[in-house]
């Protein structure tokens, strides 16, 4: 099987000298076309060696219609990282609108910007509704770790197109500091997906280097934000137990790496809606409402200064639950939560759990 | 005694003219017969087909290939109600059954579970899995699930004998079609030790 391959960009010759990488390559649309409009990739075997040219070779063929591509975690798990990464560097949608990449959450420090994915976003303008979660298992070579951040830097991908990001900070970070993307007036939502169990979104993961530690790209992510931001959507693994610790007054947040994200939350001025999405990672997890995080999370609401509407989402079947002040366990309702939060925070005048809404008038 | 043509005439009721009609002389020119099974009304084919087992439906089906129209309406009744054509839980000669027919335009899902038992079948059916989806104007999701319930070398080269069938489908695709591909497998429930076998031991 052959792949018909156009001529390189700047980047891909720069690609392949730097990376001596195969990816650099860059796969034509084939003549014979296939109509697949949305392709989710939830095996390795796509990535196999034998079956790879084959994979390439249907996106090359569903070119033209292909609007959106999906890779779950599944796709990932052992799979070859220079196939990966040639599969990724390869392809190419045109009208590509929604890209979603899941992978493998890191466990050890948080996930970088990497060469193939600046290879993949600078070719796909067209991107709408970029999710970028984990980092797919790349493999680095001795010399683009040394040159990496200058490549990083230099290569910031313009997605003119964004409507809707939601990414680790780091990746949210890279991308809006280019300007064209900060500036973007279709970018209205941004979501922090955080990756980290350990505790809230800006409990740190122990790191050596002060640019890897999570409360450093909050902190810069949220100062990007800030400037013109109106709504901001959060995403973490809200209702994991470890979350009911962090914020308990006799026991201290098991990390407090300065400087401590409160001191910027509050300037998010143009804040009005506060969004927390618990379906990205807690699936098959019940999302409640303990008796320390309620008052954890009515805490961070209190934050944000501006925001009236509180939405929180979860899945279907999941029960909100809360045991406070030594009441019973009962399901968590927005008219009971809007009652909780407007304690603290009287100008909250709206909240949502999933399609349950209660509005001031209606409590 | 009445003559027949006297009993004719004061005869009222259906009843007694059916009980009459033996005394009519049978016509000596033969009744017009129908020239073939597929002369019937859809209706009437259709009231036939809701009698019949699945299996049986389809075997019809595939045996009334030659038969267009017949054909179509045993596929279309075979058809209805279900949303997802699983194709390897269908009899080897459904798929014959359902490429033939025009009724195979308007199916719009289709799941394709290559497993030990049902991997060989497929991988013999190809070209007419491919003659089907290149019918499929309306398919507007495909799902191919890789799996097998055994661990072991089997999961090694089972992949590489798939490998011509699932792409053989993906480009069957018609170049018209708005479809969604969905690639599973293996499932995520899998150990380590499955996962590392499916991947041929790397």
């Amino acid at each position: 099987m052959r792949i018909a391959l156009s001529h390189p960009s700047y980047l891909d010759i720069w690609l392949h000298k730097v990376f001596k990488s195969r990816t650099a390559r860059l796969a034509a649309p084939s003549a014979h076309s296939v109509g697949i409009k949305e392709f989710t990739i939830n095996s390795p075997a796509l990535f196999e060696e034998g079956i790879i040219p084959s994979t390439i070779e249907v996106f090359q063929m569903s070119a033209a219609t292909l609007t959106s591509l999906e890779i779950q975690e599944d796709a990932f798990h052992q799979a070859n990282s220079d196939r990966v990464a040639w599969f990724l560097t390869t392809i190419m949608m045109p009208n590509l609108l929604q890209l979603k990449i899941v992978a493998a959450q890191l466990e050890m420090g948080f996930p970088e910007p990497d060469e193939h994915l600046v290879a993949l976003l600078s070719r796909h303008p067209s991107i709408q509704q970029l999710h970028l979660q984990g980092a797919p298992p790349f493999r680095r070579t001795r010399t683009s770790q040394r040159i990496s951040s200058l490549f990083l830097a230099a290569n910031r991908p313009p997605l003119p197109n964004l409507t809707s990001l939601a990414a680790n900070p780091s990746y949210i970070s890279w991308i809006l500091q280019h300007q064209g993307n900060l500036l973007n007036p279709k970018l209205r939502q941004v979501t922090l997906i955080t990756e980290n169990d350990k505790g809230w979104p800006w409990s740190g993961v122990p790191s050596k280097d002060p640019q890897r530690r999570v409360p450093h790209r909050i902190y810069e992510t949220l100062l990007l934000l800030k400037r013109r931001w109106s709504s901001l959507e959060f995403a973490f693994q809200w209702g994991k137990k470890k979350y009911m610790w962090t914020r308990h007054p006799r026991i201290p947040p098991p990390m407090a790496d300065p400087p401590a994200p409160e001191l910027i939350v509050p300037f998010l001025t143009g804040t009005r809606t506060l969004r927390v999405d618990c379906t990205l990672a807690c699936e098959g997890e019940g999302i409640s409402f303990g008796l320390r995080n309620v008052p954890a999370f009515l805490d961070w609401v209190a934050m944000l200064p501006h925001v009236d509407q509180v939405e929180v989402k979860g899945e279907a079947e999941l029960r909100y639950t809360y045991h406070y002040r030594g009441g019973p366990i009962i399901q968590m309702t927005a008219s009971a939560l809007l009652s909780l939060l407007r304690e603290r925070c009287p100008r909250i005048r709206t909240v949502k759990i999933n399609d349950d809404v209660a509005t001031v008038l209606s409590v | 005694m009445l003559s027949l043509k006297d009993q004719k005439s004061t005869i009222s009721s259906p009843r007694l003219l059916i009980n009459s009609a033996r005394f009519v002389k049978p016509n000596k020119t033969p009744q017009p017969r129908l020239a073939n099974f597929e002369d019937l009304p859809t209706e009437i084919l259709l009231l036939i087909a809701g009698h019949l087992g699945t299996e049986c439906l389809i075997a019809l089906a595939a045996a009334a290939v030659p038969y267009g129209r017949l054909n179509h309406i045993l596929v279309q009744k075979f058809l209805m109600g279900q949303h997802i054509i699983n194709l390897e839980s269908l009899p080897r000669y459904a798929i014959q059954a359902l490429k033939h027919s025009c009724g195979a335009k308007d199916l719009a899902s289709i799941v394709c579970r290559f497993t030990r038992n049902s991997g060989p079948s497929l991988v013999e059916q190809t070209q007419d899995i491919v003659a089907l989806m290149q019918n499929m104007e309306h398919l507007h999701q495909l799902q191919i699930v890789l799996h097998s319930e055994e661990a072991g070398r089997y999961k090694c080269s089972a992949l590489a004998e798939w490998k011509g069938t699932i792409f053989s489908m993906l480009n069957a695709i018609p170049g018209t079609n708005q479809c969604r591909v969905v690639v599973d497998g293996p499932p995520s429930g899998w150990s380590y030790r499955e996962r590392k076998c499916y991947r041929g031991g790397a």
